[in-house]
């Protein structure tokens, strides 16, 4: 029987820019059991057919656009897209996921995933338009800004056309590159320099068919029932009201705010960046497709003249009190300058605050950063080095090569670089929060914190403090999050509902019959295990599972949590053992059978 | 069962010996919770809760002792008190994920089961946690059992209340979790349950069978639709519920008296959410919009398309939503609907588009002969071609707008339509 009519449209659509060779093919159903979508179905077409050890930014490595199930559908906030592709920041496994609705508009085009290889021969947009798929060539976009483009090509394909582009910083294979949909991004890791590898300026998607379900009665109701619970949080509702930086004033209290490159964790002018403080720059909520939270906040600066969507907590962390900046105009605008170039506003901030602390401890001059007076606190120096590294000017081509490759040039710099696995790190300071600290150092993808970070950690879940309890904690938050990312929803759903929900949802979507919400949260463990295994097969090993030497060796000196380091290793070990894995973080061929995962791949390739 | 005399009185005071159900509003949150209005002025809002025919009325100690005279007269609600309260303030998270911060997290008794039968009270509350560390429970167990032997002594029946909110709490095991804590509080001696709805029917049920004792449902954190909370006081009882506890979507409400009522309608009067909310159940409708409400979330359309042809898309939807993001200044949602102005009946030259007898256009495919005049004609721009080529056109879904149910942001809603002429064009 075909997954078609199940939730999926089964088809995966291959494209090869060497050849402009199109070719569909349907999904096996094991693997939809199995794995779901989204992440799980990424990940495992990017474990078959990347060859182990391969260049990132090389024609042969797999640029995957990944949906869900459930996208398209009206579970609530399935419009999401998925990114899996491996990172040219660290060459590990790269999941990345944006609202907004280009995701759906995929899938009603009539694909789960779009498989892009090779390298097209000139700069190209990758135009989907129900069955008719082609490439077209793009040279006169080449160069462009994400905004410039988005609306040319807007002009260009009509107003239901829904894009993914990449600024001037994919363009030039920056690791920090993003891949822009609308006003949303697939921003972590660097797919956009994978992107722009490809000679592939733009996916252009329309669609105008539908997605249909196993049981249509039931899933509206189970739709119904998740939705009404979100619709009953006051967690959401503050989402709504305040937006994701509603939490900031509970993270800065907690201690866990990360402040001037993760020197502190609480920020002294947290009133003027806090969620009150943005209202009077907010002019309109809007939503993602089917999503009855609606976070999203569209900020106007006037200082500037600008419109932006944000800030997100994670933005006004990363530009804001990790540079010490409290300007909030200055805030909006490096985060305008970053979705401008095209590149992840978290990493960029992570540079800023790095280079700031290397200015201010005279590792690097004022002539090493271009004349600029790299001052934590100083709104000019953020704006004009987001600028250099949004364009990959001067000292901005340095920067933009991350921390970890930025600290190589400064001796003795290694300890306060903020990154794990090469990806500098989102905001929660982990010293004050150890199953979040956790979290960043096992994450896949390197240092983040939407595979499982107890957040609930900060906002007065669990003690921050104590490592008890914390392996399975995180276990529990991660493998949850890797069934978000294969449905695909969005992390917030977990505000309101739980995988009982979501159990309830897949099975009228699929009518896979899974028994239980527990044989849910097993593919997320399934999932888990997989990339797990993908980054091993590069030769990640459990020396890579680890912090910066600030968060493990260095007293926190002030707030909740001061005198605290992250006890990490006895952390990793209960993880690994919550796992089934063994002391390396090597998962056992045991386990792998019992996760059914030896029906998926080829155990023989293992890690032993 | 056999109960203490004492214990049997004060039940038939709660419960109403016609039926065995029972609304009760809890008006016990204090700082713990949020002090808000409803917490601080909350003799006004009594008030309005006795008016609207409550059973009974739970409350702090504190509470009772100052507001207790409310509650002279045989036919005013029953007294229930809180007699054990928690050393810090929650973050309510959604209404079966509470938050708790369990740092230096502590539950404590504030009233003896006898304090509060010298208030006249006709049963405590106290609450019952699990999910947390084995210590932790064990001493929750221990409280219980405590309360539950003073209460047999004196004849006061204990409503316990199992909060299933530790860290060990999952999707994957609350249900089960919540199911378990029904069982263990019967068996420590409870009479009744305050219990948060677990979700869904299925799993209600198993806890009201495991149970054996009557079941009060809670509310939670105050929902802005009061539909949502009513929806769940329908499913609850459904599942064999007694009836409920609910305190934030009373005492937050805007007319507290009101939604008392309408729970009271559907415990004891048999009445459904249908006929309670929608004030507009059976006549004649129009649909309208609120732009600024509107977040662009399109689930209109999926509404719209899901529910007339089988499958969700954008294409297809009898409505259309004007989405212009910001890039180039300020941005816009608009959902653009039927208005039912009549143009397009008006333009066909067959007489294949009519208004039904309730006010609703169809059309006849037999005599349409696909010249989508009345594509042309629309003002709006949502009369729509199927791929057969006939036009598509708002039905209202048969009198129950699946856009109106699903739009969260309440940006497209039902009005009242007073004709059916074709001269009354409404411009949202």
């Amino acid at each position: 029987m075909s997954l078609e009519g199940r939730a999926y449209k089964d088809c995966i659509l291959r494209v090869d820019l060497d050849t402009g060779r199109v070719e569909r093919e349907s999904i096996p159903e094991e693997v939809a059991r199995l794995l779901l979508g989204g992440r799980g179905l990424g990940s495992w077409l990017l474990y078959h057919e990347l060859e182990p050890g391969y260049d990132p930014l090389g024609p042969r490595n797999l640029l995957i656009f990944v949906t869900g199930p459930l996208t398209g559908t009206m579970a609530p906030t399935a419009g999401r897209v998925g990114l899996v592709t491996k990172s040219p920041a660290n060459g590990a496994i790269l999941d990345s996921y944006a609202g907004g609705f280009f995701g759906e508009t995929l899938k009603f085009a009539g694909y789960d995933a779009v498989a892009i290889r090779g390298v097209a021969p000139e700069p190209s947009v990758l135009v989907i338009e129900d069955e008719k798929v082609r490439l077209e060539p793009a040279r006169d976009l080449w160069g462009s800004d994400v905004f410039d483009t988005r609306l040319a090509l807007q002009k260009r394909f009509g107003d239901s056309a829904l894009t993914a582009v990449i600024g001037p910083a994919g363009e030039r294979r920056s690791p920090i590159a993003g891949i822009f949909c609308e006003t949303r991004s697939l921003a972590r890791g660097g797919g956009g320099a994978v992107m722009g590898s490809k000679n592939l300026k733009a996916v252009v998607v329309r669609g105008s068919g539908r997605v249909s379900v196993h049981d249509p009665q039931e899933f509206e109701q189970a739709v119904w029932i998740a939705s009404r619970m979100l619709r009953m949080s006051s967690q959401i509702k503050r989402m709504q009201t305040d937006g994701t930086v509603n939490i900031l004033e509970l993270i800065n209290a907690a201690g866990g705010l990360p402040t001037r490159n993760f020197q502190s964790g609480q920020f002294e002018a947290v009133e003027e960046i806090r969620c009150e403080a943005w209202h009077s720059h907010w002019r309109r909520t809007s939503a993602c497709h089917a999503c009855p939270i609606g976070c999203t906040k569209i900020a106007y600066s006037e200082r500037y003249g600008i419109w932006i969507d944000g800030p997100e907590y994670e933005t006004t962390f990363a530009l804001g009190s990790n540079t010490g900046v409290s300007d909030r105009d200055a805030i909006l605008y490096a985060n305008y300058l970053c979705d401008k170039y095209g590149v992840d506003a978290i990493s960029v901030g992570g540079i800023v605050a790095f280079a700031m602390e290397l200015y201010e401890r005279r590792f690097a001059s004022k002539s090493d950063l271009d004349g600029v007076e790299a001052r934590f606190g100083n709104p000019e120096a953020l704006i004009q080095l987001c600028e250099k590294i949004g364009k990959g000017e001067g000292v901005g081509a340095f920067l933009e090569k991350g921390v970890r490759a930025v600290s190589r040039a400064f001796p003795g710099s290694e300890s306060f670089a903020m990154h794990v696995k090469g990806l500098e790190l989102p905001g929660y300071l982990p010293r004050a929060a150890k199953g979040i600290a956790l979290s960043y150092a096992i994450s896949e993808r390197g240092a983040c914190h939407l595979h499982g970070s107890p957040i609930i950690e900060l906002l007065g879940g669990a003690d921050p403090l104590t490592t008890e309890g914390k392996a399975l904690l995180f276990r529990t938050n991660q493998l949850d999050t890797a069934v978000i990312d294969a449905c695909i929803l969005c992390y917030f759903t977990k505000f309101g509902f739980t995988l009982k929900e979501v159990h309830q949802m897949l099975n009228a979507a699929t009518g896979f019959g899974y028994r239980n919400p527990r044989e849910v949260e097993r593919i997320g463990e399934r999932i888990t295990n997989l990339a797990r295994l993908f980054n091993l097969r590069e030769g990640f090993s459990e020396r890579d599972d680890t912090l910066p030497g600030r968060c493990l060796r260095e007293p926190l000196p002030s707030g909740p949590a001061k005198g605290h380091v992250v006890e990490l290793d006895r952390m990793k070990a209960e993880y690994y053992q919550a796992m089934g894995w063994d002391e390396h973080g090597i998962p056992t061929l045991r386990k792998l059978q019992e996760l059914q995962l030896d029906q998926l791949i080829e155990l023989k390739d293992l890690p032993h | 069962m056999i109960l203490s005399p004492g214990k049997r009185q004060r039940l038939n005071r709660l419960f109403d010996p016609r039926d065995g159900r029972a609304v009760c509003v809890a008006a016990d949150h204090g700082w713990m919770s949020d002090p808000t209005e409803n917490v601080i002025r909350l003799k006004p809002i009594l008030e309005q809760v006795i008016e609207g025919g409550a059973d009974g009325v739970l409350m702090s100690y504190g509470t009772a002792q100052r507001l207790g005279h409310l509650f002279h007269g045989r036919e005013k609600p029953a007294i229930l008190i809180r007699a054990d309260w928690m050393n810090l303030p929650r973050l309510g998270a959604s209404n079966v994920s509470n938050i708790l911060p369990v740092v230096n997290f502590r539950k404590r008794a504030t009233s003896f089961a006898s304090d509060a039968l010298a208030m006249g009270a006709s049963a405590i509350t106290i609450y019952y946690f699990i999910g947390y560390s084995d210590e932790f429970e064990a001493l929750n167990i221990e409280q219980a059992a405590c309360y539950a032997r003073e209460c047999r002594r004196i004849g006061l029946p204990l409503i316990i209340e199992p909060m299933a909110v530790g860290g060990m709490v999952t999707g994957v095991n609350i249900a089960e979790v919540l199911i378990a804590s029904a069982r263990i509080a019967y068996e420590i001696g409870a009479d009744a349950l305050k219990v948060p709805y677990t979700g869904d029917v299925n799993t209600f049920r198993e806890l009201c069978r495991v149970a054996q004792v009557p079941v009060l449902v809670l509310g939670g954190a105050k929902s802005d639709h009061p539909r949502d909370a009513l929806e769940v006081v329908e499913e609850a009882l459904h599942a064999g519920a007694a009836g409920t506890v609910f305190g934030r979507n009373v005492t937050k409400a805007k007319d507290p008296k009101k939604m008392v009522q309408d729970i009271v309608a559907l415990v004891h009067g048999g009445k459904t959410v249908d006929e309670i909310t929608n004030p507009l159940h059976g006549q004649r409708i129009r649909l309208g919009t609120v732009s600024s409400r509107c977040t662009g979330c399109h689930i209109c359309l999926l509404a719209c398309t899901g529910s007339h042809n089988g499958g969700y898309g954008h294409a297809g939807a009898r409505l259309r939503v004007e989405h212009r993001s910001f890039v180039e200044g300020a941005p816009s949602f608009r959902p653009v609907v039927c208005t039912l102005c009549g143009r397009c009946v008006e333009a066909c030259p067959t007489g294949a588009l009519h208004y039904d007898g309730r006010g609703i256009i169809r059309l006849d495919r037999d005599s349409c002969d696909r010249c989508l005049d009345c594509q042309k004609a629309c003002p709006f721009g949502v009369v729509f071609q199927d791929q057969d080529g006939y036009p598509v056109i708002c039905d209202l879904c048969g009198g129950d707008p699946q856009c109106v149910r699903w739009c969260k942001y309440d940006a497209i809603i039902a009005l009242p339509k007073r004709r059916t002429t074709k001269e009354e064009i409404h411009v949202a």
